[in-house]
């Protein structure tokens, strides 16, 4: 059928969300300024993808492009084997702020998602409740956001798109403004969240280490124009615990993209000389 | 409770401090009392007849909120409309600015000869001082929407109206509260010009018939009037600012 798809590993299902051949460039000063080149990817049901890449290499492009926000200049993306190419409101979203409406509390906040889906309030609120509490915000139902940590607003971000009814979540770099301790704190209330409920994943990173701890899949990409340089398969069986990072099976999975992405950050550097 | 008190003694201490020099002025120099009445000659005069002046007064109150509602809504609609229509936003705002360039004294008499001497003149000239900066602030703060946040309402397939909803106006609310302060304290004096425009019962229209016969002391007294009624109305605005906001917005993280 295409190329992912017969790369060995790669269940056999109709994907959730399939990114086909898309590219995308824009125009700065009169000049052609290619951003992403040929991306193929694809995520099925139930499935934790990770895009890593150099930082500027177009990856919240991608999001946006999937997100129906601008449309590709080539390719397709599919959804459950749908066409959505340049349609809203079919994926939902985890910015990388958390972008949480500071007049709303924490639970109107958590239920806008289903809100603006068209879900009654009374239900939603309910569903919100219930999630509060298991993520660890139990409690926090009536505060404002401007009251919570980083960590904390980023959770309550994160439950608005697991809340939402849309099938597939694309995170683009949720942790990247949290510090170390936190992040590693946030990884880690992630993969429990995620693996108790699975849910269709496309998470953006610039960590190796974040990618490999919480995906089944990872696409290694170019510097700009981003192209897919690798797929890899992330063998470690779940539920997974933290311990996994001192396997060596990890260690030298992690290495092999270090290198990986040192050689790009390299070439992105001469690029731009 | 003690910054509180802290803040209001200053301006306090300046404001009994000016009217005891006022005070002292008038009787040192011996001004005359039709050139400058003392503080105490205008506190005589104003408690002199009550009643009268609460009759004015309520009549000013009444013409400027009625006006001040007309003039907010007038400004709300314009500004939305013109954030729904990009095209009617490049065509009209700029005429809204050079619209206030001219003087809504002028307008006055303009007015009369259209519409004659009852309350559809009055309630135009408040309108029309009280729309711009409701229009001018409701319009910069729904432009301001955090783009963050507007792209998230976008990606999960929000509409147009829905982003408005819960997006765009609440984020906007401080800035329009803002608008709507400033068009209270232009709103009284839209009623004040009105009044001057000749017929009415209110405190314009008694500043006026004081100015003929010189009696200074009780033009004061209606200055008076007329700054207490704008405080009181600003007041009420901050009042419903802070009922309406009451998370904190955090300012240094934009």
């Amino acid at each position: 059928m295409d190329k992912t798809s017969a790369i060995p590993g790669t269940p056999v299902q109709a994907p959730a969300l399939e990114v086909r051949g898309i590219s995308k460039s824009f125009r700065e000063k009169r000049r052609e300024l290619p951003v992403l080149n040929d991306i193929s990817l694809s995520v099925t049901p139930g499935e934790f993808v990770s895009i890593v890449g150099p930082s500027g290499s177009g990856k919240s492009t991608l999001f946006h492009l999937i997100g129906g926000l601008t449309e590709p200049d080539q390719g397709q993306i599919l959804l459950q084997g749908r066409d959505i190419t340049g349609q809203k409101g079919h994926i939902s979203y985890v910015p990388q702020q958390p972008a949480l409406f500071p007049w709303r509390t924490i639970e109107d906040n958590v239920i806008l998602g289903m809100e603006v889906a068209g879900v009654p309030v009374k239900e939603a609120r309910a569903e919100a409740r219930e999630w509060l509490l298991r993520a660890g915000l139990g409690g926090f139902e009536t505060v404002y956001p401007h009251k919570l940590s980083g960590g904390m607003q980023q959770r309550a971000s994160f439950l608005r798109g697991l809340l939402s009814r849309q099938e597939v979540m694309c995170l683009d770099e949720p942790f990247s403004a949290l510090d170390a301790l936190t992040r590693s704190d946030m990884q880690h209330w992630l993969l429990n969240i995620w693996e108790e409920n699975k849910r269709s994943v496309l998470f953006i990173t610039h960590n190796i280490e974040e990618a490999l701890l919480l995906s089944d899949t990872v696409y290694l990409f170019s510097s700009r124009p981003a192209t897919v340089l690798h797929k890899f398969q992330i063998p470690f069986p779940r539920p997974r615990r933290e311990e996994i990072a001192e396997d060596p099976a990890f260690l030298t999975l992690k290495r092999e993209l270090t290198q990986y992405m040192r050689e790009e950050q390299h070439k992105m550097l001469e690029g731009s000389r | 409770m003690r910054s509180w008190f802290k803040m209001v003694w200053p301006p306090l201490v300046a404001v009994i401090l000016f009217i005891l020099i006022w005070q002292l002025g008038t009787s040192v120099f011996a001004i005359d009392k039709w050139v400058l009445p003392s503080p105490s000659d205008i506190g005589r005069e104003a408690a002199a007849d009550p009643a009268n002046l609460w009759t004015k007064t309520l009549s000013t109150l009444q013409l400027t909120l009625l006006g001040l509602v007309i003039g907010l809504a007038v400004g709300l609609i314009i500004a939305i409309a013109l954030h729904f229509i990009p095209v009617l936003k490049s065509a009209l705002y700029p005429l809204i600015i050079l619209s206030q360039n001219i003087p809504t004294i002028a307008l006055a008499p303009l007015l009369v000869v259209w519409f004659g001497f009852d309350l559809t003149p009055k309630l135009i000239i408040i309108t029309l001082v009280c729309f711009f900066p409701v229009a001018v602030a409701t319009l910069d703060g729904l432009s301001r929407t955090d783009h963050v946040m507007l792209n998230y309402m976008r990606m999960i397939g929000a509409s147009k109206g829905q982003i408005f909803r819960k997006l765009e106006l609440p984020y906007a609310l401080p800035s329009i509260l803002s608008g709507v302060k400033i068009a209270s304290t232009y709103s009284v004096m839209g009623a004040i010009i009105a009044e001057w425009m000749g017929s009415g019962s209110g405190i314009g229209q008694y500043m006026m018939m004081q100015k003929s016969s010189f009696r200074t002391d009780r033009i004061f007294v209606a200055i008076m009037i007329i700054v207490v009624m704008s405080l009181l109305l600003f007041t009420l605005i901050v009042l419903l600012e802070k009922w309406l906001i009451r998370y904190k917005p955090d300012q240094e993280k934009h």
